[in-house]
C-alpha cells in the first residue's frame, strides 16, 4: 500500500481524489489515529478560511470614489489633439520664417557707385568687404528658434505632465 | 454569469459613464480587502493597498484586454500592490510580521478561544508568496488556473507551492496552538 502524504491528505480534503483512492484514505484514516490527527491539522486552516472573508471599512467605496475624482482634477488635461495643433502651428511659424527670408533677406551690400558719379568725381578705389550672408545668419537664428521651441516644450509642458503622470501612477 | 456583468459594465464605464465603477467597488471591495489583509497583516495597510488597487485598475481599465476575467486582472493588481506595499515597509524597517504578531499576541489573550486569531498569525508566519498562495486559494473564487494568471507562475506550480503553502500553514498552527496550550 502506498504510503499517504500531506499531499494526498490535502487532496482528499479538497475532494479531488478518485472515489476508489477516497475509500481507501478513508479506510486509512479510519483506523490510524496518528493519520487522523495529522488530517485534522491540515483542515483546521480550511475550517476557518474557506469563504472567510474580512470586510473593509464602511465608507470603502466613497473614499475610493473621492480618491478617484481627485485624481482626475491632478491629470492635466492636455490632449493629444491640443498638443498636435500647438506643435503644428510652431512649426508652420518655423518653416514660414524660413521661406520669407529666402525671398526677401537676400541683400547685397557690397557698395555700388552709379556710372555719373564716376565720370566727374574720382573714386578712391577702396577694398569693401564681400555682401555679408544675411540668408546664413537668419538660418542660425531660425534653427536657434526651432531649439528653443522644442526646450520650451519640453520643460513647460512634457516634463510636467510626465512627472505628474508617474506620480500619480506610483 | 458575474463575467458577462463585468463585461458590461466595464462598456459602460469606458462608454463614459464612470459611477458605474461604483458597482465593480462594491463587488470586489471584500475580496481586495480580504487578499490584501492576508497578505499585509493589519486593516490599515491593506484597506490602502485594496483602495489602490482600485484607483490603478480604473486607470488602466481601457489596457484591460479581456482575455481573463476582470477579477482575474484586477486580482493581480492587488496582489502586485500588496507585496509591493510590504517591500517598502520592510526597505524602511518596519516588520510587518512582528508588528502583527504583537498585535494579534495581544488581542489573543483577549479572546484565547478564537482560533481565527491562531489563523492569522500563521498566516503571518509564512512567506509573501505563500500568503498569497493561500490567500487566493482560499478565496473560492479563482480556479488553479486563474490563481496560475493572477501570479504569473505556471499552472503545473501552483499546485505543488499551493500544497507546500497549506502544510506551512498548518504545521506553524500546530506549532502556535501548542505554545497557547502551555501558556494557559
Amino acid at each position: 500500500m502506498d504510503k499517504i502524504t500531506d499531499e494526498v491528505l490535502l487532496d482528499y480534503i479538497d475532494g479531488s481524489l478518485i472515489q476508489s483512492e477516497a475509500i481507501r484514505i478513508k479506510a486509512a484514516i479510519n483506523s490510524n489515529p496518528q493519520l487522523r490527527a495529522r488530517l485534522e491539522e491540515l483542515r483546521l486552516p480550511d475550517r476557518h478560511l474557506a469563504g472567510s472573508l474580512e470586510s473593509p471599512s464602511a465608507s470603502f467605496t466613497d473614499t475610493v470614489w473621492s480618491k478617484l475624482s481627485q485624481s482626475k482634477g491632478n491629470v492635466p488635461k492636455f490632449s493629444l489633439n491640443s498638443f498636435l495643433i500647438v506643435f503644428a502651428a510652431m512649426i508652420t511659424v518655423v518653416l514660414g520664417s524660413y521661406f520669407m527670408t529666402d525671398s526677401i533677406i537676400d541683400l547685397d551690400l557690397s557698395l555700388k557707385v552709379p556710372n555719373t558719379v564716376t565720370e566727374y568725381v574720382e573714386v578712391p578705389q577702396v577694398e569693401i568687404p564681400q555682401g555679408i550672408s544675411l540668408k546664413t545668419v537668419s538660418q542660425i537664428l531660425l534653427y536657434s528658434l526651432s531649439f528653443l521651441l522644442l526646450l520650451i516644450l519640453d520643460k513647460a509642458i512634457l516634463k510636467p505632465y510626465f512627472k505628474k503622470r508617474r506620480e500619480l501612477l506610483t | 454569469m458575474s463575467h458577462i456583468n463585468d463585461d458590461i459594465i466595464i462598456d459602460r464605464i469606458l462608454d463614459g459613464d464612470e459611477s458605474q465603477y461604483k458597482i465593480l467597488i462594491d463587488k470586489y471591495k471584500v475580496y481586495a480587502f480580504t487578499l490584501a489583509m492576508n497578505v499585509l497583516g493589519n486593516r490599515e495597510d491593506a484597506e490602502e493597498v485594496a483602495q489602490d488597487s482600485f484607483i490603478k485598475a480604473f486607470k488602466n481599465l481601457k489596457k484591460f484586454n479581456r482575455e481573463a476575467k476582470f477579477s482575474t486582472w484586477f486580482y493581480r493588481i492587488v496582489t502586485n500592490t500588496a507585496i509591493t506595499r510590504t517591500r517598502k515597509s520592510r526597505i524602511v524597517g518596519e516588520d510587518i510580521d512582528a508588528a502583527y504578531a504583537v498585535g494579534i499576541t495581544a488581542k489573543s489573550e483577549l479572546e484565547i478561544e478564537d482560533q481565527k486569531t491562531f489563523i492569522r498569525k500563521g498566516i503571518a508566519l509564512l512567506s509573501d508568496q505563500d500568503k498569497l498562495m493561500i490567500s487566493l486559494f482560499y478565496l473560492k473564487e479563482l480556479s488553479l488556473d486563474e490563481i496560475a494568471q493572477v501570479t504569473e507562475l505556471k499552472t503545473n506550480l501552483i499546485k505543488v507551492k499551493l500544497h507546500r503553502a497549506r502544510k506551512r500553514l498548518a504545521d506553524h498552527l500546530k506549532t502556535i496552538l501548542k505554545e497557547e496550550a502551555l501558556n494557559l
